[in-house]
């Protein structure tokens, strides 16, 4: 097993759950490469084999407070936190994303780095790329204001020079994109 | 389109989910949200219907905003369930093995869904792995609970045979005829739980060592290179046989019945 990284117990473990057969095979190969979770180790091997009954019965009052608690607890932290919808996306969904709206992918990445200032986008434009997000406007507005550290980090090089991390309009963010006048012109006059 | 899983493997590579979950997820993808719904309600795993928890996860961690809320609580609270179902659960009693279960199913529960509120702000990818093996990744959560509170409870004297320790020499001959791979072949599901409840109330010393055991690991080699209960332990041979011993004779004193019931039922082998 070639390990490029030294794991932690959690990936160990983990990774070991996750095989297909966890006989002693496989624990022992987990035991000579990773003695120091040895004894985790054969606990977990355990848990998996242990025999479980699904239980059929009704469930008690008990069990559910605890998922009602769950619930109420899920929906309270949850409450004024919009996840970034641009976490979903892998790259090349954005290069398709960018492709849809008619920008640079240059552009797509500063909202999703939140670097524009959303006040600045036009209304139409705006809900395209919330639709194609798969959430409403004012979710996609609430997550993606501008903040001070970007969230994400791309994995390839741009195609100009960003105008630096701070938010900036999206005209200014256009131009920098090298969009030309004309297309920047359709694209702010939507909804005017 | 179906979302790839981003959690790297030991050796770097992305995980990828099981075929037959990627290939339901696929189908479920067409289905109206009240649809999902209702199939998500369907318990008997063997209805071809059923829609595994893996998918459901996927699902709960994939959910459109312009969907139904109301539809959103049920999916997630249908999760929570299936969690709770795997369980062990408590027995009625306050005995010390029942409060460390209902511990147990705190701490899963509560774990798990600490990892669904950290997702929906920001991918967290340790929950891939219950979207490649739902029940496997729960084992695991489940291990790390019940280590951690039983050694929190600093548990009960371990069970022995008598009290003055000694191994009574049948028992010791009995202990030492068993074919650790096949102990509990024929068991019934009664005479399994016995067991796994009767060694859930053991130290983790003899834990330990019936867990190796019963993978036929020996507690002892020539063979430096091989793996055996003293290495992984730390203890003498002698020692690793001693707690053997007296665990199995704990459980055959705690589950002996229901173990004779089954040595009853094991097919005679053709020897000779």
């Amino acid at each position: 097993m070639h390990v490029n990284h030294q794991p932690t117990r959690d990936d160990v473990l983990y990774a070991f759950a996750m095989e297909s057969n966890h006989g002693r095979g496989t624990l022992e190969r987990y035991l000579r490469r990773f003695p120091e979770y040895g004894t985790d180790l054969i606990h977990l091997s355990r848990e998996l084999s242990r025999t479980v009954v699904e239980d059929d019965q009704p469930l008690s009052s008990t069990d559910q407070a605890r998922i009602e608690r769950a619930w109420s607890r899920y929906k309270k932290q949850l409450l004024g936190v919009a996840r970034n919808p641009f976490e979903d996306l892998s790259e090349p969904e954005l290069g398709v994303l960018a492709e849809h709206l008619g920008v640079p992918l240059q552009v797509v990445n500063a909202f999703s780095e939140r670097r524009i200032h959303l006040d600045s986008v036009p209304p139409p434009f705006l809900a395209r790329l919330a639709d194609h997000l798969n959430c409403a406007v004012e979710s996609f507005l609430k997550a993606c204001a501008p903040v001070p550290a970007p969230l994400r980090t791309r994995g390839f090089k741009v195609a100009a020079p960003t105008s630096g991390a701070r938010p900036v309009t999206f005209e200014r963010a256009l131009r920098d994109a090298g969009v030309s006048r004309a297309v920047r012109l359709r694209l702010l006059s939507q909804g005017n | 389109m179906i979302h790839p899983l981003r959690k790297r493997t030991l050796t770097g590579e992305i995980y990828v989910r099981r075929e037959a979950i990627q290939s339901k997820l696929v189908d479920l993808d067409q289905l109206a949200c009240d649809e999902l719904v209702a199939r998500c309600e369907i318990q008997n795993s063997d209805d071809p219907a059923y829609v595994p928890s893996e998918c459901l996860l996927y699902r709960i961690r994939n959910w459109r905003s312009e969907n139904s809320d109301r539809d959103f609580e049920r999916l997630y609270k249908i999760l929570q369930e299936r969690i709770l179902r795997v369980l062990p659960r408590a027995e009625s009693g306050p005995d010390a093995l029942s409060l460390t279960r209902e511990c147990i199913r705190d701490e899963v529960l509560g774990r798990f869904n600490e990892l669904l509120v950290e997702d929906r702000v920001s991918y967290n990818d340790r929950l891939d792995y219950y979207e490649i093996g739902f029940a496997d990744a729960i084992a695991k959560r489940r291990a790390d609970a019940s280590m951690r509170i039983r050694a929190e409870a600093n548990r009960m004297v371990p069970i022995t045979a008598d009290e003055s320790g000694e191994i009574p020499v049948a028992v010791e001959r009995w202990a030492g005829s068993l074919d650790p791979t096949n102990w509990t072949d024929g068991a019934n599901i009664d005479c399994r739980l016995c067991l796994e409840a009767a060694i859930d109330r053991m130290s983790p010393e003899q834990r330990l060592v019936i867990t190796m055991w019963s993978q036929s690991f020996p507690i002892h080699s020539k063979n430096e290179d091989e793996t055996t209960i003293s290495k992984v332990l730390g203890k003498s041979e002698r020692t690793v046989r001693s707690i053997r011993d007296k665990a199995l004779a704990a459980l055959r004193d705690e589950c002996g019945a229901k173990m004779e019931n089954a040595d009853a039922r094991k097919p005679p082998t053709n020897e000779g």
